[in-house]
């Protein structure tokens, strides 16, 4: 270990004359930008946590890489996105979509009606795991079909397709694999094999959609209205500002003081804000808080579910052992059907949330999972608080990364994948049990 | 071979044969990809049928060659064995700065950063400046043909693409000597049970890198000869879905069983084409190409899931006590080992 430990020095200090000064440079003018990057660094982590936690999640139940994650999380975006804006159009609810919902509500209730019937004879398990959210899905439909859909709403329709499609391709592919005793890259390939299928079936969708009904879905924007705020730092006291009401001109702008003095909301006039210095320190938008919030409410309820339910420790010694804990009277079935359908299901809620930030397209989702592949391998493979870590010191990394890059020459940012990328890389080469082993020695 | 190989490769060189009828330029044109297909999926046949490793990206380790290949013809008129050579070198060198890390650990992480690398190799390539020899997003142009001297323009066709067939001929050669020698069958100790390969003392970290590195650096030499036949390269084309398709070539031709694999190119090569063809005469409410993806994924699960040792199945290593015993066997004098299965 010291040996590459003195290796890596080596190099660092090698190239340190060649990059010391335009870096010291760069650098210099990327401090003033620190708190925007932090916040930025946030959400994005928000973002890598949600999709790189289901990668965990499979893996200590499934013991294999999932390469069939991302695109699993772009299904789970693309249902809240045509729930979005095609489930009422102009005013006018749509057929398709009251026929879906309706038939998904049944089904479920059906799927449900079945489970209660063959409860006791043991193999009902797969039938709730697969009717719960068939069910909410239908509701979810309806629910956007006569009231409208707001986020709650796309996060759990996103998450339900998100895990029947996780969990389908479980029951469907990986369970007769691995009854056929396929070894671990025939597993992955097979994954991968799930990823091109649902992919290109998206590419189709859009295709269909461009040629039948003269409606582009792919590289659109979401279409949720988000409001943006802007932030100030003057005489001790932060004040954020409702950005967007400044743009509609409204003469009482929202404002929210936070300083010394207490936290107060209040109106600014136009004038005042005029006087404000130009440059924001920082901005943001409703999806960082919105994101923030579904982190910490997941983080939670899992950290709730992990330690002090009977699933979760059931899950748990299924992780560990699975002969062990079939021997103890675990339904291990049961928990490897949950762990595919909860990782599927926080893959649909990142999904909308990468949706929401960028754009939507069919490809997204694997653009994304290979970032969320160096957050995995990062937190060390199939540790709950390692991945929590690592999407955030990974989404750092990138921000500052980016902003370095910008300064030295704007033509750089291109090079952004190649962040995360390059901290895979090197985990790889440093230590590739990544930030678990920090944990497991002390103990 | 068996009688399904010897069935599917007849219909194959019929295909061909009356494409070769038809249109001679087309019929080479099918040809080159056959055999540039079959080079990278001989060496991926070399990593994962052999040695059990799983190298997802292997269009990046056919991109560094190619690339390679390309500047080096296109900045500093190398003439082409050079070109080749230098990027057999490079994919092999790309290929050991991963294999280094991760042939150790499990195999996930090996999948996990070959993936990531042929997707960076992409961006790497897309984010060069457009103004210099490598063209950035625009491509790379201006690599010389090596068959520049003859100016009819089929026969300079044919003379490439009987090089490229010839290449192929002679990487199908190594690799048969390499899986019938010591060498792959220490591979295959390591595929069927690592543990025990080690047991026996062998250092099996040592023979994982050096199939990774052997099969890169042939990835390396199909992509030099895919830059020579088209001229141009662009960074767009080299994406995650030809490693898939190299794959499915794999685990449809029968893995560790080379002529199996060459079956397999053909058949998935010959299907592509004639679905082209077949689409400006059948109208389905499907587009054509995404389809093809979506059946590149459905034949991958399909065939791991009812014929996971492919169409053509592995024989057993070609060794000369082998030979003595089959010969024994068809004198009547002794019964080869694992003989009575068939």
């Amino acid at each position: 270990m010291s040996n590459k430990r003195a290796l890596i020095l080596a190099l660092a200090l090698m190239s340190a004359p060649l990059y010391a000064t335009s870096v010291l440079q760069a650098f210099s003018k990327v401090v003033p930008q620190l708190p925007q990057i932090v916040l930025d660094s946030i959400m994005l982590g928000n973002l890598y946590f949600l999709i790189a936690i289901g990668i965990t999640l499979t893996f200590t139940v499934a013991k294999f890489a999932n390469f069939a994650h991302g695109d699993v999380a772009t299904v789970g975006a693309y249902a809240a996105y045509l729930l979005y804006n095609f489930a009422v159009i102009g005013g006018i609810v749509n057929g398709l979509a009251l026929e879906l919902g309706i038939i998904s509500t049944l089904g479920g209730l059906v799927l449900l009606a079945l489970w209660y019937a063959l409860r006791k004879k043991g193999f009902g398990n797969t039938l709730l795991a697969l009717g719960l959210p068939i069910l909410l899905t239908g509701l979810a439909v309806l629910f956007a079909c006569y009231f409208g859909a707001n986020l709650i709403d796309l996060i759990v329709i996103a998450a339900t397709t998100s895990g029947i499609t996780s969990l389908l391709s479980y029951l469907l592919v990986y369970k007769p694999l691995k009854e056929r005793n396929a070894s671990l890259v025939q597993l992955m390939v097979a994954s991968i094999g799930v990823a091109l299928f649902i992919r290109y079936a998206l590419y189709e969708m859009t295709w269909y959609s461009r040629t039948y009904y003269g409606t582009e879905i792919a590289y659109q924007n979401f279409g949720m209205p988000i409001t943006s705020y802007q932030g100030w730092f003057i005489n001790g006291t932060l004040i954020i500002v409702n950005a967007t009401a400044v743009l509609y001109f409204m003469n009482k702008i929202p404002t929210l003081k936070i300083g010394a003095g207490g936290i107060k909301l209040t109106a600014m006039s136009m004038e005042e804000y005029y006087k404000l210095p130009p440059q924001p320190l920082i901005s943001f938008t409703d999806l960082y808080i919105w994101s923030t919030v579904t982190v910490i409410v997941i983080v939670l309820s899992l950290v709730l579910l992990f330690k002090k339910t009977k699933i979760g420790k059931a899950w748990r010694a299924v992780a560990d052992n699975p002969i062990l804990a079939a021997a103890c009277g675990i339904d291990v079935e049961s928990v490897i059907n949950l762990a595919w359908l909860v990782a599927g299901a926080l893959a649909g809620i990142g999904g909308l949330f990468w949706a929401m930030r960028t754009q939507i397209y069919p490809e997204l989702g694997w653009m994304v999972l290979l970032n969320a592949f160096a957050v995995a391998v990062l937190g060390g493979l199939g540790s709950f608080w390692g991945t929590f870590a690592a999407s955030y010191i990974l989404a750092f990394a990138e921000q500052l990364g980016v902003s370095i890059l910008a300064a030295i020459n704007p033509q750089y940012t291109g090079y952004r994948f190649l962040i995360p990328f390059s901290v895979f890389l090197l985990v790889l080469y440093i230590k590739p049990e990544g930030l678990a082993s920090i944990k497991k020695r002390r103990a | 071979m068996d009688k399904v190989g010897l069935v599917l490769g007849i219909i194959v060189v019929a295909i061909i044969a009356a494409f070769a009828s038809i249109n001679t330029g087309y019929a080479l044109d099918l040809i080159f990809f056959i055999a540039f297909y079959a080079i990278a999926s001989l060496s991926l046949n070399l990593e994962y049928g052999y040695t059990g490793l799983s190298d997802f990206g292997k269009v990046g380790f056919i991109a560094v060659g190619a690339y390679t290949a390309g500047v080096l013809s296109a900045a500093f008129n190398v003439p082409f064995p050079l070109c080749v050579l230098a990027a057999a070198l490079a994919a092999a060198a790309v290929g050991a700065f991963i294999g280094i890390p991760t042939v150790k650990l499990r195999e996930d992480y090996l999948g996990m950063a070959t993936i990531i690398i042929g997707e960076m190799i992409r961006i790497l390539l897309r984010n060069t400046p457009t103004n210099s020899v490598w063209g950035g997003v625009f491509g790379l142009r201006g690599i010389k043909p090596p068959f520049g001297f003859i100016k009819d323009p089929l026969a300079r066709q044919l003379a490439y693409v009987g090089l490229s067939v010839l290449i192929f001929g002679l990487t199908y050669w190594l690799m048969e000597r390499w899986g019938n020698s010591p060498l792959g069958r220490v591979l295959k100790a390591i595929r069927d049970d690592e543990l025990a390969a080690r047991s026996v003392g062998k250092y099996t970290y040592r023979y994982k890198l050096l199939s990774i590195t052997l099969g890169s650096a042939i990835a390396g030499i199909a992509g030099a000869l895919y830059a020579f036949y088209f001229l141009y390269l662009n960074p767009d084309t080299f994406i995650p879905l030809i490693t898939f398709i190299i794959w499915v070539m794999v685990i449809i031709g029968g893995m560790a069983n080379n002529a199996g694999v060459i079956l397999g190119t053909a058949i998935v090569i010959l299907i592509n084409r004639l679905t082209q063809i077949a689409k400006d005469y059948i109208k389905l409410p499907l587009e054509p190409n995404y389809f093809q993806a979506m059946l590149v994924g459905i034949l991958i699960i399909l065939f791991l899931m009812f014929r996971p040792q492919g169409l053509v199945p592995e024989k057993p290593v070609n060794t000369p006590a082998w030979r003595v015993l089959e010969e024994a066997e068809r004198e009547g004098r002794a019964k080869p080992p694992g003989g009575e299965e068939e």
